[in-house]
């Protein structure tokens, strides 16, 4: 048997397992109309996702304390992104125009910003294309192109909207041949920092560390530039997986992974990729990132927080999170600002929060903690629940 | 419109059935189709053909359902034009992670040729399929069925995405254990 006759096979299953699936989204329990439901599986198909703000939050730490001012218990679940199909008007104009056209090659939005720091100047201009599902047209928009410092344009490109700059993956682009390729394609060694690893076993993760070692292992990666690249044959060979984030890759929390059979693998370019690197120098890489490595925790991939929604203001709203606190006066009241489309539209486009909610809120920019708790970078809203547990859910 | 009486057009050989299958169905097919190919224009031309296999199989097919009829048209042939697309071609984004996830189904013993019969492996996936909590269903149907990315269904199912590849994998060792229990690897 090949994978080939279970695809093909899957093919004709029962529609009512298949209907089933596909209304399980959390439009659905948005009560929104049922044909919103299907707009919002559409929606992670051809829309992209949110634009995250390349930003790290300096004050990971702050957050998980105000954790433990909480109830024993209280967890916060992050929601998932909502699943919903905006309206056209309630879209950013980079969610708008997912795809681009630029020298007769396509690309595709990776959704995520880049400094003009990091560009090397405009190279040429492109049509910008999205699709509409509510009115089943493709729009269209011509915009100016530029170049990403150190990156060849024929893999990556930044496009510049209103909103600020936003990174483009060329579509279909052609495997590299070696490992040496990729790394000067791209400039690995300067725009991928090596610094937070998990250890693998299997499919398992086991502990994450956090190693200074980027420059050193990039040093004995060049020393592998010949290494082929191959498709992968297993995804979960023993070793080490690095979470690397790029802004001028336009990446986030994808992976690369040294395996201690000698392959470096990751998925930064979206298709996997594997290059034979040899036993040795993956035995060499693992040993450098181990050593005087320390432990840390996992970043989220997305930050929370939650309360009560206290306030809804000009370009802000307020959220006081004494209720999941063991000590009422341990609570903090939150400013979150509410200038970006993407907050606004879930209070304004799908409402549903009233003041006295208990809420939850996303956000992919700061919570800076000063004398005010101001959260920047929102980008959604869903009414919470508490649970008898303690825990705070988005409900189904 | 109705299923029968989009059904009845295509019996009565006229072309509005093409026009009013476009009008109810269009939307989704090319969302099937999206979600496989990854490609606007690819997309586009499997939801046309997905109208002229369906001209050309009714008569004499009476589909219970038309939704589930074109989708699984659709379904197939954007997995044919992927095949076809990708032939020589190194990669192959979402699909091929999809296939070399599903290749652990297979038992070690199994000898990799093409399996025949593929009636008998679909009413095994069914009653398997039909055996999974419908959290599970759902995220496996997401992945094999609509070839979503597992970010995708991590959005889509409000889930971590280490959660839905955990739950994938679970399902997919579930699958092997069943297939090999059914006789089904030699």
């Amino acid at each position: 048997m090949k994978a080939k006759n279970i695809m093909d096979a899957l093919g004709g299953i029962s529609d009512d397992l298949i209907e089933a699936a596909e209304n399980s989204t959390p439009a659905k329990r948005l009560r929104l109309p049922r044909w919103a439901a299907f707009a919002a599986s559409l929606a992670l198909v051809i829309a992209a996702a949110a634009v995250i703000v390349p930003r790290v939050s300096p004050d990971r730490e702050t957050n998980e304390a105000a954790k433990n001012r909480y109830k024993e218990g209280t967890n916060v679940i992050t929601s998932g992104e909502l699943a919903v199909e905006w309206p056209w008007e309630w879209k950013t104009e980079i969610e708008k125009y997912p795809e681009m056209v630029f020298e007769g090659k396509a690309y595709r939005t990776r959704a995520r910003m880049i400094g003009s720091g990091l560009l090397e100047g405009k190279i040429g201009s492109c049509e910008a294309a999205g699709y509409d599902v509510y009115t089943e047209t493709v729009q269209k928009k011509t915009l100016d192109v530029y170049a990403i410092r150190g990156v060849n344009r024929d893999l990556l490109a930044a496009v510049k909207f209103d909103e600020g700059f936003v990174v483009f993956l060329r579509d279909q682009a052609e495997m590299p041949k070696t490992l040496g390729e990729l790394m000067g394609a791209l400039s690995l060694p300067q725009t991928l920092r090596l610094e937070e690893f998990c250890e693998k076993e299997g499919a398992k993760t086991g502990d994450w560390y956090r190693t200074n070692a980027s420059d050193k292992i990039w040093k004995a990666l060049e020393g592998c530039a010949g290494a082929p690249c191959q498709i992968f044959d297993s995804f979960n060979a023993d070793g080490i997986s690095f979470s690397v984030t790029s802004e001028e890759l336009g990446i986030r929390m994808k992976a690369l992974s040294i395996t201690e059979n000698g392959y470096l693998t990751t998925n930064l370019m979206e298709y996997g990729y594997a290059f034979n690197i040899g036993e040795e120098a993956a035995d060499k890489i693992i040993r450098l990132a181990k050593n005087g490595a320390v432990e840390t925790k996992p970043a989220p991939y997305v930050y929370s927080i939650a309360g009560t929604l206290k306030e809804i203001g000009d370009g802000y709203i307020l959220v006081d999170d004494t209720i999941l606190c063991r000590e009422e006066k341990d609570g903090i009241v939150y400013r979150v600002l509410t200038e970006d489309i993407r907050i606004r539209r879930c209070l304004e486009y799908l409402g549903g929060c009233r003041i006295g909610d208990l809420v939850v809120v996303n956000y992919e920019g700061y919570l800076e903690a000063g004398e005010e708790y101001v959260v920047q970078g929102a980008v959604s809203l869903a009414k919470g629940q508490l649970e008898t547990d303690g825990a705070v859910s988005v409900p189904e | 419109m109705k299923d029968e009486s989009i059904i009845e057009l295509y019996w009565e050989r006229s072309e509005a059935a093409i026009e009013e299958s476009e009008r109810a169905y269009g939307r989704y097919c090319r969302a099937v189709a999206y979600g496989i190919l990854r490609d606007m224009s690819d997309a586009e031309e499997a939801v046309n053909d997905t109208w002229l296999k369906a001209w050309n199989a009714m008569p004499p097919e009476r589909p219970q359902s038309l939704k589930g009829f074109f989708g699984r048209i659709t379904r197939q042939l954007s997995l044919n034009r992927l095949e076809k697309k990708m032939a020589g071609k190194r990669g192959g984004g979402e699909m091929a992670l999809a296939l070399d996830e599903l290749a652990e189904c297979i038992a070690d013993r199994d000898n990799g040729e093409d399996f025949a019969d593929q009636i008998a492996l679909r009413d095994a996936l069914n009653s398997f399929l039909r055996k999974l909590s419908p959290e599970a269903r759902t995220v496996f149907i997401r992945r094999y069925w609509h070839v979503q990315s597992i970010d995708e269904i991590a959005k889509a199912c409000g889930m971590s995405v280490s959660k839905v590849k955990s739950m994938l994998m679970r399902t997919r060792n579930r699958l092997k254990k069943a297939l090999t229990e059914e006789g089904f690897f030699g």
